[in-house]
């Protein structure tokens, strides 16, 4: 019998592992033409993608529909019921609607209103994710020819999301907040705090952010809501980031952390809505 | 059946499995661990079709999940062939649609898979959680055995062991003296 060593295909198997290998190590940090061909390929799948994702959604909707069969009349009059409240509450609203801009104007309040503007945002469906890059990223099914461009803030109405880090044509790679590449620019909204600083995903498979705050005199408890700082102009002031659930301070007294809970459920993302850049931002 | 079909057949289960794995898998998430439809069907193919199968459909499905991740291109196509090829050169003299063989083999190759993947990140990142890992690992590799069980007696059509594994196979069930199961 042949000694392995001896063996032609030992020697091509063993060549093509260290290869693939190699090439691991080379592509372990973002590569221009790594991502090309990423996007070549989300572009080749996500159609079939986005069947899977429309044939389970029908599905679920079908088996909830099917065991909840007995209770339809019972939800029946119970929607009916509700529905007749919130129309009246529709009315009510627009009264004060149009109550509150009269005031504004009285007023002269010229600045936007408080949170962020999200007009011009375009909803998105999230149609991959890949269980071991849960906390890392998204594939959505917009893209450059939908407007989305490289950089856009992604939110859910809780609040930030992330950012577009890569387009194909009809979709787009959205960087997740607890990406621990990702960077944004925050604050403490508490009025007493203010303190600004910056979040980054914490590592691991957890979600969780990292929030390291600029002044070492800075300020923050936890329940204090972190938003969006708005500096560097990438993102828009004021979008929810997280809650501070923990705060910690380095030995020597120089450095304040604290840790976040986001503020968008990143484990239950099926629709987002990705926000245009910043006014005076190119993508 | 034809070569050529059953290799056919081979491909479109790789294909199922890749876009389970990227769209559905979550969904069917037991606790904190989610099957991996991927490394099962490598399994399969390493059960109903032997080592060289194995090995060239763990390549391809890892170099497709490794496109989609973006990050680490060959990682997963590099360990899931070697793996499947391993599985598939030890699983030969046992009977090809056992639940047993399925569960055990795929819970073992999915550990061994995923401690090889944990192993490359570590060194490349020069840190390591030892406990996050094996936290995952172990109900990670259940689930996955327990997806590869399930399928494991299905009539997958996929193309039979090399005529050179099955004579491999007779010669050790030669050797251990038990008689054809399969």
């Amino acid at each position: 019998m042949t000694p392995f060593w001896r063996n032609g295909r030992f020697w091509a198997a063993l060549l093509l592992a260290g290869g693939l290998l190699a090439a691991a190590l080379y592509t372990g940090r973002a590569r221009p033409a790594v991502e090309e061909a990423r996007g070549l390929w989300i572009r080749a799948t996500a159609p079939v993608f986005r069947l899977i994702d429309r044939g389970a959604y029908a599905v679920s909707q079908a088996a909830g529909t099917l065991v909840r069969w007995k209770d339809l009349p019972a939800e029946n009059a119970r929607l009916r019921k509700e529905n007749e409240s919130l129309r009246q509450l529709a009315v009510e609203n627009e009264e004060l609607r149009q109550e509150n801009d009269e005031l504004r104007e009285l007023l002269d309040l010229r600045r936007r209103p408080p949170g962020y503007d999200t007009a011009g945002g375009l909803a998105a469906a999230v149609i991959g994710r890949l269980p071991e890059r849960w906390y890392d990223e998204i594939v959505v099914d917009r893209g450059a020819a939908d407007g989305v461009a490289r950089g856009m803030p992604v939110v859910t109405p809780d609040g930030l999301v992330g950012r577009v880090a890569q387009v194909t044509p009809h979709q787009a790679v959205v960087l997740l907040l607890t990406n621990p590449d990702s960077g944004v620019g925050a604050l403490v909204q508490r009025q007493t705090s203010r303190s600004y600083g910056v979040v980054v995903g914490a590592a691991g498979t957890q979600s969780r952010l990292r929030m390291t705050f600029f002044s070492r005199d800075a300020d923050a408890v936890p329940g204090d809501i972190v938003v969006t700082s708005g500096l560097g102009g990438l993102l828009p002031k004021g979008i929810p980031v997280g809650v501070v659930t923990r705060v910690d301070r380095s030995q020597d007294g120089l450095v304040l952390t604290a840790e976040l809970q986001p503020a968008a459920d990143l484990n239950r993302l099926e629709w987002v809505l990705i926000l245009p850049m910043p006014q005076g931002v190119s993508p | 059946m034809t070569p050529r079909r059953g290799w056919g057949r081979l491909l479109v289960l790789a294909a199922v499995a890749f876009v389970l794995q990227a769209t559905l898998a979550e969904a069917v998430r037991v606790g904190t661990a989610w099957p991996d439809f991927c490394l099962a069907a490598v399994m399969l193919a390493a059960l109903r079709s032997g080592g060289r199968a194995a090995g060239a459909c763990g390549l391809g499905l890892g170099l497709a999940v490794d496109l989609f991740a973006g990050r680490w291109l060959g990682l997963h196509a590099a360990v899931w062939g070697a793996v499947g090829y391993a599985f598939g050169r030890l699983a030969a003299p046992f009977d090809e649609r056992s639940r047993v063989v399925a569960f055990l083999g795929t819970g073992l190759g999915a550990a061994v898979a995923w401690l090889l993947e944990a192993a490359f990140v570590a060194v490349e990142a020069r840190s390591v959680d030892v406990y996050a890992v094996l936290a995952q690992l172990l109900p990670h590799a259940a689930v996955t055995a327990a997806l590869a069980a399930l399928a494991a007696p299905w009539d997958l059509g996929l193309p039979p062991r090399a005529q050179a594994e099955a004579d491999r196979m007779a010669t050790i069930r030669l050797w251990l003296g038990s008689p054809h199961r399969g």
